[in-house]
């Protein structure tokens, strides 16, 4: 018998459906002798697509990050991940989902979590609980720390959920009746849950230098110790860039910045208009575009040219740009 | 006097919990956990999946948790009701149920003294 | 006009919270005592607001004296409470809906009139008890003449009322972002009150946290607890009141609309990355 509310018995999962609702209300049914459907759940779950809007808000999300001073890298998983395994489930296991959008994530707490740790554990007596650095990126039961850690999201189509299996071979012992210890006659039991693969963006602000110390933390702790559950079966390892994740958007900006930086004062007359129509044209993010306009106007004053620059429409423009 | 739905449950919660106040320990644990995670169950779950998870996979204990709840929302069949009733009916009563969990949570605190995931001690997934 | 009208669209989970819980979630958000709705306190507002002002003479005529000479004089800038607008809701189709009752859309109607914004729907959907209003062109979420959201299943009522409000909202939440008004066009939709506020109660991010012990990688007793979160792209509302005491009207929402030009940090738990938010100020011409 379905244990599913009645008005809801028909419904089909869609081309849109978000993974966690699906995932969280939609099991079929949840008899104890019912061996198909949480398999079936898990195996539904994993074949939602990433939605398509997830793109359009990945891209604010990361201009979100930049213009608020973070810094990304992007770390790839190296093989399955299982975060959030352990969350309340009529599942009994559970994977993070994004509560919005429904694709695998990383959450903050967890990529703290597993630097701190890691950081006690491997870094030495400058990393333990009560020294200076450690309070500084992690905090303490006064303080909240300087670094901090964002969720980490998957680049647009990279991210995947897998159907994975747990064999339990003590099912007794595992529900915590200790008056039955392991004995190797039960029957083998497996538990169906979800894995993660992808690309995902970490992004972490604070001070510049420790920040960099917190994402050399973070490389080798998702490298050597992974992160979720199931870390001894190899799971949640993760391949963290060193170099920060450039934005293409930035990188055209660069350009034209150098440009600009490159003008001699005796030049600016004559070709600081050229810079402004290649601004004009220049199709990047407000961000990077109002970098440019700042550098054209930073050239003008540099070059004593307010003055005559001042009632012409072209500068006004690039004014009313970054007021 | 007339008392509210508030004072009601509470009053007759405390005595449901206190039954428990003299069993063993592993009774109390299961049933006291249980009143922990059913509010977080419910959130992710909705009333009739959760309800349906710890009648068909809960301990005996647990099962009573879901007997006592019934008693105090009034509906003797509060199962079969979660998964009939119309979109109204199941939003007035999941609210009631979740009102009530309040009382057991805190309850089980106080009077058996199990706090928030206690079960997770020793066990776990791998 | 001396007022504004304040949006705040939170691009990670937003944690306005009281602090201590009486309910079953540990850690809940703040809610309005007489209506239950989600608020972010307005002096939060405005005291990141005043962090993010690098100019401190300005920071002083605009927003007031520091803590310790708070009255010498007044600030010269007033923030409401910023109201739940729209909450995202999981969804069978469409992935989310941003999901809005009648009570709500007339709390702003007022606002809006206060910060004398025009062109806002005359109408206001009013959904009967088990129904969901949507936009009656664009839709995403409906699906066999249903929107199902968590485990509600709702009639679909596709109503013209409620692609004037998404648009609306649109163009002053999103402005000059087309891609972003469909979004919300696609995804609105108006529940009756009583089913919004069972939303609230029972739909909002829902965040397990522990404390190991440890070397033994087991939960410290007491070391479980759950947090309450509103989930991104939560949008919230509310007013900005210029009150000329030390800077003129235009110097205060000038101040404002350039602090505003970035995202700033909202609510608890930062330090793992809740509460991002983009700010949009509309109005007052």
């Amino acid at each position: 018998m379905s244990t599913q509310r009645q008005p809801l018995e028909n419904v089909r999962k869609t081309r849109t459906t978000n993974a966690g609702l699906w995932l969280d209300k939609f099991i079929r049914e949840q008899a104890r002798e019912d061996k198909e459907s949480r398999g079936v759940l898990v195996k539904e779950v994993a074949e939602i697509r990433v939605p398509e809007d997830y793109a359009r808000w990945f891209a604010r999300w990361r201009q979100t990050l930049q213009e608020y001073g973070a810094e990304c890298r992007v770390a790839e998983a190296q093989g399955r991940m299982a975060i959030g395994l352990g969350e309340e489930s009529v599942l009994e296991t559970s994977v993070a989902l994004h509560h919005t959008y429904g694709i695998p994530y990383i959450p903050g707490s967890a990529l703290k979590g597993l630097a701190a740790s890691f950081a006690r554990q491997h870094l030495g007596d400058e990393w333990q609980p009560d020294t200076p650095a450690y309070v500084t990126v992690f905090g303490d039961t006064q303080t909240a720390g300087y670094v901090t850690f964002y969720d980490a999201l998957p680049l647009p189509n990279s991210a995947a959920l897998h159907p994975d299996v747990i064999t339990v071979h003590h099912e007794k012992y595992y529900q915590n009746d200790r008056t039955a210890p392991p004995a190797d006659w039960d029957d083998p039991n497996p538990v169906p849950f979800l894995s993660a693969t992808g690309k995902y963006l970490i992004a972490l602000s604070g001070p510049p230098g420790w920040v960099n110390a917190t994402f050399d933390i973070l490389k080798h702790a998702l490298a050597h110790s992974g992160i979720g559950a199931k870390t001894s079966s190899s799971y949640g390892r993760l391949k963290l860039e060193s170099a920060p994740l450039l934005d293409p958007d930035q990188a055209k900006a660069d350009q034209l910045i150098a440009g600009v930086q490159a003008l001699k004062p005796a030049e600016v007359a004559g070709r600081i208009y050229t810079f402004y129509e290649l601004w004009r044209k220049l199709e990047v993010n407000p961000v990077q575009k109002r970098r440019v306009a700042e550098t054209i106007v930073a050239k003008v004053e540099e070059a004593g040219r307010e003055k005559q620059s001042r009632d012409k429409d072209w500068y006004k423009e690039l004014l009313a740009s970054i007021q | 006097m007339m008392l509210t739905r508030n004072q009601r449950y509470a009053a007759q919660i405390f005595e449901q919990v206190s039954q428990f106040r003299e069993a063993p320990e592993t009774e109390r644990k299961k049933y006291g956990s249980m009143a922990h995670k059913l509010p977080v169950l419910i959130h992710t779950a909705g009333l009739a999946q959760a309800l349906a998870f710890v009648d068909s996979r809960g301990s005996a204990e647990q099962k009573k948790l879901l007997d006592h709840i019934a008693a105090v929302v009034n509906e003797p069949d509060l199962l079969a009701r979660s998964r009939t009733a119309e979109l109204n009916d199941y939003m007035r009563l999941t609210h009631e149920v979740l009102a009530a969990l309040v009382w057991y949570k805190r309850f089980v605190q106080s009077v058996l003294g199990i706090e928030a995931g206690e079960e997770a001690e020793g066990g776990g997934n791998e | 006009m001396n007022a504004r009208l304040l949006f705040v669209h939170a691009l990670s989970p937003l944690h306005a919270g009281t602090g201590q819980g009486v309910g079953v979630i540990d850690l809940p958000i703040a809610r309005e005592k007489a209506t239950g709705l989600p608020y972010l306190p307005g002096s939060s507002l405005k005291g990141t607001l005043r962090d993010a002002c690098t100019d401190d003479v300005r920071k002083k005529r605009v927003f007031g004296p520091d803590t310790g000479n708070a009255s010498d004089y007044a600030s010269s800038v007033q923030f409401s409470d910023l109201l739940l607008l729209l909450l995202p809701i999981r969804s069978l189709a469409g992935t989310f809906a941003w999901v809005t009752s009648p009570y709500i859309l007339r709390r702003l109607h007022r606002d809006a009139q206060d910060a004398a914004v025009s062109g806002l729907p005359s109408n206001g959907p009013s959904p009967s008890a088990d129904a969901c209003v949507v936009s009656d062109d664009g839709c995403q979420i409906t699906i066999n003449a249903q929107v199902i959201l968590e485990d509600l299943d709702l009639t679909a009522t596709p109503h013209s009322d409620a692609r004037g409000w998404a648009q609306w909202l649109g163009s002053q939440v999103f402005p000059n972002d087309t891609v972003w008004q469909q979004m919300l066009t696609a995804r609105f939709g108006v529940v009756h009150d009583d089913v919004l506020s069972f939303l609230l109660d029972t739909a909002t991010e829902i965040t397990a946290r522990i404390k190991l012990l440890e070397e033994a990688k087991t939960v410290k007793k007491g070391g479980l607890w759950y947090e309450e979160a509103l989930p991104t792209e939560t949008i919230l509302s509310g007013l900005v009141v210029a009150t000329p005491i030390k800077a003129t009207r235009d110097e205060v929402f000038t101040t404002l609309t350039a602090l505003m030009g970035k995202p700033l940090q909202f609510g608890g738990k930062a330090t793992v990355g809740r509460g991002l938010c983009r700010l949009q100020m509309t109005g007052g011409n």
